[in-house]
């Protein structure tokens, strides 16, 4: 049984009552008798977890939790994922964006839904990292792979809800908010997706310390691989380019609509001003914006806004200039190097947020 | 992001955008753009594995050998160097100028075009002249470890033992300071000047491993297709065909090396360098090229081979 580690026992969460429950012994119980929840030797468990879901099956993922216990994580996810998936869960890549984002080394950082623990258990080599995770299934795996890569003393696992998992206010240093933004008004259809996503990011910026800072990384509504036809979140392709109540009246429709507990169109995703507006009546302002490259789940190209570090990211990425089409393509994009164009159409977007009155 | 990185923030006099580039052997690349200014004004490196902070551990260690010459040549300055357990940062300041993409195709030669190579060219004649080769380490101890380096690789590709025994028996040649990486995408060009950057691989070499690196960065396949290189056949016109591109850069060659046996003794340390360092995916190709040429008795460049050999 796995212990956690001492620095957990200086969180809290926040309990309706207006008291603080810290997340030590192993049961966490507030002054006016409420249980919040409990360790559960690998994980603290708060609320009930969500329904499975996640990027394998049901059963997959409890072979692959059965074989990590006994050959080893990366031997399992080698075995059992196909190679796509296989390097999505193992790469460092997806961690990158931690060489623009300004912490110190020990930083205490609150990983916004973790899903298989890669981003969680990177970060876990240079910080404290509290990983959250919906999926029990998901959050024993981050555990696991805590547990047999050395990290657990840099990382608590907590598997809950992210919307019932209300930590005290003042806590975190950072909140990696990565591919979770655009998800969130999928898991509560009781308010506008916009009003949810707004409530969502006003409560991460409630859990962080004076000078913490959010990260985000998100598809850009209108970004060229959208207007190229990737798929949106809804599975379908173009939907984030249409008026909302177009995306929902197809969406309705579509028998391709990828998920089934979602019957209308509720992943919003934003233009660059959109989302400034977004985070604005969340209270927060951009303090760096990026394009990332290769897209926000491999965000080791991250260009800023700046007309110079386009450029030079341009020139370094012309195709070699064969025939006709090649330099014409070429001439194309170095026109287009501007912020300007980068900003309106750019792949996605890495945002890294801060308090507006900081 | 590393701490060497955030005090060159906090140092700079205004506000400095960060753009990273990925990462090469596991060692992030992040460069710092000013507001103003045209380029950024540094480049920094992050290592987080033991493997990347030894590479990077030599990338400071070869710049400051070379910093008393670092000026004249267009080479970056050492600004900060932070190493700790698990985790390194080297901060430099950038090279001035763009990247420029010296590719020509073999069957016209580098025609009108042949400016920025003759730049490069100059540029390595002058590093030559300018460098003490001791300050680079000694060219006997380069070769041992290039010799030990391709033992564990036998296992994969039978014709590397071939190599590895030409490279034992082979004679001494008079050694010169070696960039390593001598690519195009290592220079940047301002006017007539260039600068030259990624100084990991800096050892005591042959003079000629720099070009032969060179042209192999900067060749490809005649005909319409764009190949990368080093493709085989590409690689193999380079080397072994009459081509005006190959004239160019045998004449280039000739003229610095010290006859046919050196020539032949150069090559094959290229060659078995480039198979050492290739990635998993490049490898592959490297071992077809040393096998053919194995089959063929290690000729040395320059020989004419039978046409089609390397399809
Ligand atoms: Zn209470």
């Amino acid at each position: 049984m796995a212990d956690y580690p001492r620095w957990l026992e200086k969180l809290n969460l926040g309990c309706p009552c207006g008291r603080d429950i810290p997340l030590s012994g192993g049961v966490y119980l507030c002054g006016c008798g409420r249980k919040a929840g409990a360790w559960d030797g690998a994980k603290a468990v708060i609320g009930s977890p969500i329904p499975y879901w996640g990027e394998i099956p049901q059963d997959q993922m409890r072979r692959l939790l059965e074989e990590s216990q006994r050959e080893g994580w990366r031997a399992a996810v080698r075995s059992l994922l196909d190679p796509v998936l296989c390097e999505y869960v193992t790469t460092p890549d997806r961690a990158a964006f931690q060489e623009i984002l300004p912490l110190r080394p020990g930083a205490l950082v609150l990983d916004v839904g973790a899903g298989m623990g890669g981003i969680a258990a990177e970060l876990a080599r240079n910080y404290r990292v509290v990983a959250q995770e919906g999926v029990a299934e998901r959050a024993d795996f981050i555990a696991l792979r805590a547990a047999q890569e050395g990290l657990s003393e840099n990382l608590a696992v907590v598997n809950g809800d992210v919307n019932s998992v209300g930590f005290g206010p003042g806590q975190f240093d950072a909140a990696i908010v990565s591919g979770v933004l655009e998800w969130v008004g999928l898991f509560d259809t009781s308010k506008g997706v916009t009003e949810v996503q707004v409530d969502f990011l006003r409560r991460l910026r409630g859990f962080l310390k004076p000078g913490g800072l959010i990260y985000v990384g998100i598809e850009n509504r209108i970004g060229w691989a959208q207007l190229r036809g990737v798929p949106d979140h809804s599975g379908i392709p173009y939907t984030s380019l249409l008026p909302r109540f177009l995306a929902t009246w197809i969406c309705r429709r579509s028998r391709n609509y990828r998920s089934s507990h979602n019957a209308t169109y509720r992943t919003y995703t934003y233009t660059h001003g959109g989302f400034l507006k977004l985070f604005a009546r969340a209270g927060l302002r951009a303090r760096s914006t990026h394009i990332s490259v290769r897209g926000y789940d491999y965000p080791t190209e991250l260009v800023p806004l700046v007309q110079e570090a386009i450029v030079t990211y341009t020139l370094e990425h012309l195709n070699q200039p064969g025939g006709l089409k090649d330099r014409l393509l070429n001439g194309l994009r170095l026109a287009l190097a501007k912020p300007w164009f980068w900003r309106t159409f750019g792949a996605d977007f890495v945002f890294v947020l801060e308090a507006a009155g900081a | 992001m590393h701490k060497a990185v955030a005090a060159a923030l906090a140092r700079a006099p205004e506000r400095i955008s960060l753009a990273t580039l990925g990462s090469r052997k596991g060692v992030a690349v992040i460069l710092g753009y000013p507001e103003s200014g045209k380029g950024p004004a540094w480049v920094a490196k992050v290592a987080r594995t033991p493997e990347a902070v030894l590479e990077l551990a030599k990338e400071h260690q070869a710049l400051l050998a070379i910093a008393p010459w670092a000026a004249e040549l267009g080479i970056p300055r050492v600004l900060d160097w932070q190493c700790e357990a698990g985790s390194a940062c080297l901060l430099t300041s950038a090279v001035p100028g763009r990247l420029v993409r010296i590719t020509f195709r073999l069957a016209s030669g580098p025609g009108g075009g042949a400016q920025p190579l003759n730049t490069a060219l100059a540029w390595l004649e002058r590093f030559r002249q300018t460098i003490p080769a001791e300050s680079c380490g000694s060219a006997g101890a380069a070769r041992e470890s290039a010799i030990a380096a391709l033992h564990p690789l036998q296992q994969e590709c039978g014709a590397v033992a071939g190599l590895r025994s030409l490279l034992e028996s082979a004679p001494e040649f008079a050694a010169a300071p070696s960039h390593g990486d001598f690519w195009y995408g290592n220079l940047r060009f301002e006017g007539k000047r260039i600068g030259v950057f990624d100084w990991s691989g800096l050892a005591a070499r042959s003079p000629l491993h720099d070009i032969f690196k060179l042209m192999t960065s900067c060749c490809f396949e005649y005909g319409g297709a764009v190949k990368t290189p080093p493709d085989v056949a590409a690689f193999g016109s380079i080397w072994f065909s009459p081509a005006p591109l190959s004239r160019f850069f045998q004449e280039k060659i000739r003229t610095l090396s010290g006859g046919e046996a050196e020539l032949r003794t150069a090559f094959y340390h290229f060659l078995a360098g480039s198979i050492r360092i290739a990635g998993p995916s490049t490898r592959g190709i490297w071992y077809k090229i040393a096998s053919i040429l194995e089959r063929r008795g290690f000729p040395p460049p320059g020989s004419s081979l039978p046409a089609g050999i390397w399809t």
